[in-house]
């Protein structure tokens, strides 16, 4: 090391630390209220992902091995359950192609315009969001598959939140219980609309707008009414698991369970929003990747 | 008898023991932690910070950490900036005690170092709490235990290839 070069200080620490401080406050600032840093987030994405690759591969390789030692009996069990469920299900289908079809009749008789199926793409987990203050999933696809910003997710059972940040190649869902999340929301026992909304690590959703007197029971099912355009109609959220009333306060505070599989689950679809679907004009679900690569 | 501090200043590590550090750092930030895992898992990237700020200070500087934060907030998909923030004044903090810190053993820096660590987790819960509303989650503090537990191993193994890179034996 040279004389030069090690009198050749710079700014002092105090001044680097108040350049550093406020070059971060005013991200956080743009990030939190203006959303307007997605840019810089997406540019460091295309870096981290192949470190992230990396750094999933040994997990990636245990859970390929564990697969491949499943003994011979589970895999029957499965295999017999999904051809109980597949049964179970070309029935509901057949069913509901006919509805749909009646339905489509009715509107048209109503001068309302059909309803048309929503494309989806499918996407894999990649992993649950390693920050513990968000509740959020990163997804195997980005905006190469075709995702866009604000789009639902769901999963087998149902909504599990919504694309908030894409990347090339992954994309940031936040989940339904993310803390002040919210989605309009109706309770299918009654079409009683209000809106859900987060609450954060506890992994639950409340309904803050219901009045005392609404009507309201555990284990009703909660499910989107479809009244924003981003969510599609009638998809599965939450069902109630606690109600608390108290005449001192105006609102009912009712705490759901999310049925979508918050943190489980390997598969979810990518939904297109319903404003979105009404241009598109291909109804087929498409497997990513594959037609857009 | 040279000092500790005037070894540092002669033996300059290798830029590329750096540089492994942190990437190897970053892949341990990188696995997919779950669960109470996520709370407790070390803060890798800023033990790995606070081992080179204390011997390599004009190499691994203040921007170092602003930069590193940054790659961590991306990684977690947090809030850009709260890392950044908290491992700048981490990083400030360890570069103003960095001389009597280096008077120590790297065992005896240990609870000098300890301040530091659950002040770089107090700025993110804050940062975050004052964001975006909700409740502050205190139990984020709990991983400076781990952080704890984890600079000993860290900084000796660091300071160990450090030393042998420097006095390669005949």
């Amino acid at each position: 090391m040279s004389t030069r070069e090690f009198f050749q200080r710079g700014p002092s620490p105090l001044v680097r630390l108040a350049f550093f401080c406020a070059f971060s406050i005013a991200l956080v600032i743009l990030d939190t209220r203006y959303h307007s840093v997605g840019f810089i987030r997406a540019g460091l994405n295309i870096f981290i992902y192949p470190a992230e690759q990396a750094a999933h591969l040994p997990v990636y390789l245990y859970e390929q091995s564990i697969e491949f030692f499943t003994s011979q009996s589970e895999l029957r069990a499965h295999n017999e359950r999904l051809n109980h469920q597949l049964i179970v299900f070309s029935e509901r289908a057949a069913q509901s192609a006919s509805l749909e079809k009646d339905l489509n009749e009715l509107r048209a008789l109503n001068d309302l315009p059909a309803r048309t199926k929503l494309p989806s793409i499918l996407a894999e987990v990649s992993h649950g969001g390693r920050n513990p203050f968000t509740a959020k999933l990163v997804l195997d696809r980005g905006s190469r598959a075709g995702l866009i910003e604000g789009q639902p997710v769901m999963d087998a059972n149902g909504l599990i939140g919504q694309v908030t940040h894409v990347s090339l190649l992954s994309a940031e869902v936040t989940m339904v219980t993310e803390q002040n999340q919210q989605i309009p929301v109706r309770i299918l026992r009654n079409g009683l609309r209000t809106l859900s909304e987060g609450d954060g690590s506890s992994g639950t959703l409340s309904l803050p707008f219901l009045p005392e007197g609404a009507d309201i029971q555990a284990g009703d099912q909660i499910v989107t009414s479809g009244i924003d355009g981003t969510y599609p109609e009638g998809l599965p959220v939450a069902m109630v698991a606690h109600i608390e009333r108290s005449s001192s306060r105006v609102f009912a505070r009712v705490t759901c369970t999310p049925v979508g599989g918050i943190g489980r689950g390997h598969y979810v679809l990518v939904l297109n929003p319903p404003k979105s679907a009404d241009s598109a004009k291909s109804t087929e679900t498409t497997k990513s990747g594959s037609d857009h690569d | 008898m040279i000092s500790q501090h005037d070894r540092v200043l002669r033996n300059p590590s290798h830029i590329r023991l750096i540089w492994a550090s942190f990437v190897i750092a970053y892949l341990l930030t990188l696995l997919p932690w779950s669960g109470w895992a996520v709370i407790l898992e070390p803060n890798w990237l800023l033990l790995v910070l606070i081992h080179w700020w204390l011997r390599e200070p004009l190499r691994v500087g203040q921007s170092a950490g602003f930069f590193s934060g940054l790659m961590m907030d991306v990684a977690q998909t947090g809030i850009l900036g709260v890392s950044a923030l908290s491992f700048s004044i981490a990083g400030w903090l360890t570069i103003k005690f960095r001389t009597r810190m280096l008077a120590f053993s790297p065992v005896a820096q240990a609870p000098q170092i300890l301040p530091i660590l659950i002040g770089a987790r107090l700025v993110a819960v804050l940062a975050v709490w004052l964001s975006s509303g909700g409740s502050p989650n205190w139990w984020l503090l709990l991983g400076s235990a781990s952080d704890f537990i984890f600079w000993i191993p860290i900084t000796l193994v660091l300071h160990q290839q450090d030393l042998r890179r420097s006095h390669p034996s005949p």
